[in-house]
């Protein structure tokens, strides 16, 4: 057993390492959180988990499997490729769940972009009540309750799970679509451009005089960056 | 609708719009008032930052009537909004007094601000939409763990009476094979069943229709045991599910 492989690109790879992240995350029917694949490899891996997965996928790539590892709900996992999903459907009923309805779709959008959000705010930018809407959401474990906000009559604040990662296909809130301008804008309006950590990166803009809105996802890492090296 | 005339009164001054310009008669899921508004707008290419009051004030009265002529329950929110609207359309018309109302006192502008927020809100789930599609055509590893029959979760159907039903037929099938011309006193009754059935599912969580009754008995025995499993399933000891129309019944306990 040879125990490097290297790829085109000259980096070796330890095979056993390599191996066992392929193990756990071919185990793993949800999405293996990054911070645990960290944990199974004894030593740091020196190009970390990402560079094990690109060389893993590279190989399927080569040998033309029809599955890949994938990036999601800040994890990984595997999945087919789509030409190979539609024939494997045939054989197994996948159950699949509703598709949202435009009130849905409507009402979790603003809450992933305005999080951590009430209801009351919710209905205020649709302009209807969110009752209805709000508990199907929680329902399907689209978004959570996740404290209470500091006001008269403490209303709740929701956020979104990472189910709703999972749902939408992205790895995390950044990925999700820009949203667009609002001009004149409104002073003091803090919009989550797709932040995970939306206090750190909410209090950096601030002190750097960024308004936290629409801004491009790398500008808002490389404030956070500057700040914290600062 | 005490508002009614109000409103009509508000725009009866106003020519009456052409069979052009009037928005064509279309009857779809709004979201709410501001989605209409924002259809409104829309359609006709209106500048949202300088909305036409009056002219869009006509037309969401109009939709709201027509909704109402079709017995279409008006969310209050809707009223509200016509409300609003007629409030705005008043301002405007009022006279104005030199250096009372500049540029930036423009009434307009809370529900410019709506519409605005509300828009890019509305645009980003239409591109979530996408994404929810794209994603549902995607089969992940996960997908594939209702293969389990151990966990009861991942039964996906409820089976009913009807599927109850078909999988005794099935299993009187079974029995048919064998005519039986005797006349005898079968010793089985349905509270022995019920018994048997429970003692099944002391040790598991839940077995199989097949596994549960016994090969080569006699009709009656199976009749007795299908009647036992509806007793049970009314006393709600026991569920039936499986994993999709026409596959095997599982009896699950209920604790």
């Amino acid at each position: 057993m040879s125990s490097d492989s290297t790829d085109q690109a000259g980096v070796n790879y330890n095979e056993e390492e390599v191996n066992l992240i392929e193990a756990v995350l071919f185990s793993s029917p949800q999405p293996m959180p990054l911070k645990d694949l960290k944990k199974v490899l004894k030593s740091r891996h020196k190009g970390g988990i990402k560079s094990i997965i690109d060389h893993l996928n590279e190989r399927y790539d080569a040998d033309n499997r029809a599955f890949r590892i994938r990036e999601i709900a800040e994890g990984y996992q595997y999945y087919l490729l789509p030409d190979y999903a539609s024939k494997v459907e045939k054989y197994f009923s996948v159950e699949r769940e509703r598709r949202l309805t435009p009130a849905g779709l409507e009402t979790v959008a603003i809450i992933a972009y305005k999080q951590p959000i009430t209801k009351g705010e919710i209905e205020q930018i649709r302009g209807v009540s969110s009752d209805g809407v709000v508990q199907t959401l929680l329902e399907r474990k689209l978004v959570k309750p996740t404290g209470r906000a500091e006001r008269i009559g403490k209303p709740l604040l929701y956020a979104t799970t990472s189910k709703f990662l999972e749902y939408f296909g992205i790895s995390d809130l950044t990925q999700l679509p820009k949203l667009s301008e609002v001009l004149p804008h409104k002073e003091g309006e803090k919009d989550l451009q797709g932040n995970i950590e939306f206090e750190e990166f909410a209090s950096a803009a601030e002190k750097s005089g960024v308004i936290a809105d629409s801004d491009s996802t790398t500008e808002a890492d490389t404030e956070t960056d500057e700040i914290s090296e600062s | 609708m005490t508002q009614d005339k109000t409103t009509q009164n508000f725009y009866d001054d106003i020519e009456p719009l052409t069979e052009e310009q009037s928005f064509p008669v279309k009857i779809e899921g709004f979201e709410g008032p501001l989605d209409l508004l924002l259809y409104l707008i829309r359609n006709q290419e209106i500048d949202i930052y300088d909305i036409p009051v009056a002219k869009i004030t006509r037309q969401y009265l109009d939709y709201i009537e027509m909704m109402q002529a079709l017995n279409l329950e008006v969310a209050g929110e809707y009223l509200l909004m016509a409300a609003t609207l007629l409030r705005i359309k008043a301002r405007l018309l009022m006279p104005k007094h030199a250096g009372e109302m500049s540029e930036d006192d423009d009434p307009r502008e809370e529900l410019i601000m709506a519409l605005l927020e509300y828009r890019r809100f509305k645009e980003a789930s239409e591109k979530m939409a996408i994404m929810e599609v794209k994603e549902r055509q995607i089969l992940r590893r996960g997908d594939f763990s209702y293969l389990s029959p151990s966990v009861q979760e991942h039964f996906t159907v409820d089976a009913s009476l009807y599927d109850l039903v078909r999988a005794f037929h099935d299993v009187m099938k079974m029995a048919a094979e064998q005519p039986h011309h005797e006349v005898e006193n079968y010793e089985i009754s349905i509270d022995e069943q019920v018994n048997y059935i429970l003692a099944v599912l002391e040790n598991q969580k839940e077995t199989s229709l097949t596994k549960l009754v016994k090969e080569n008995q006699h009709r009656l025995y199976y009749v007795v045991t299908f009647l036992a499993l509806l007793e049970l399933v009314k006393l709600q000891r026991i569920t039936a599910k499986q994993h999709q129309h026409f596959g095997e019944i599982y009896v699950i306990r209920l604790d």
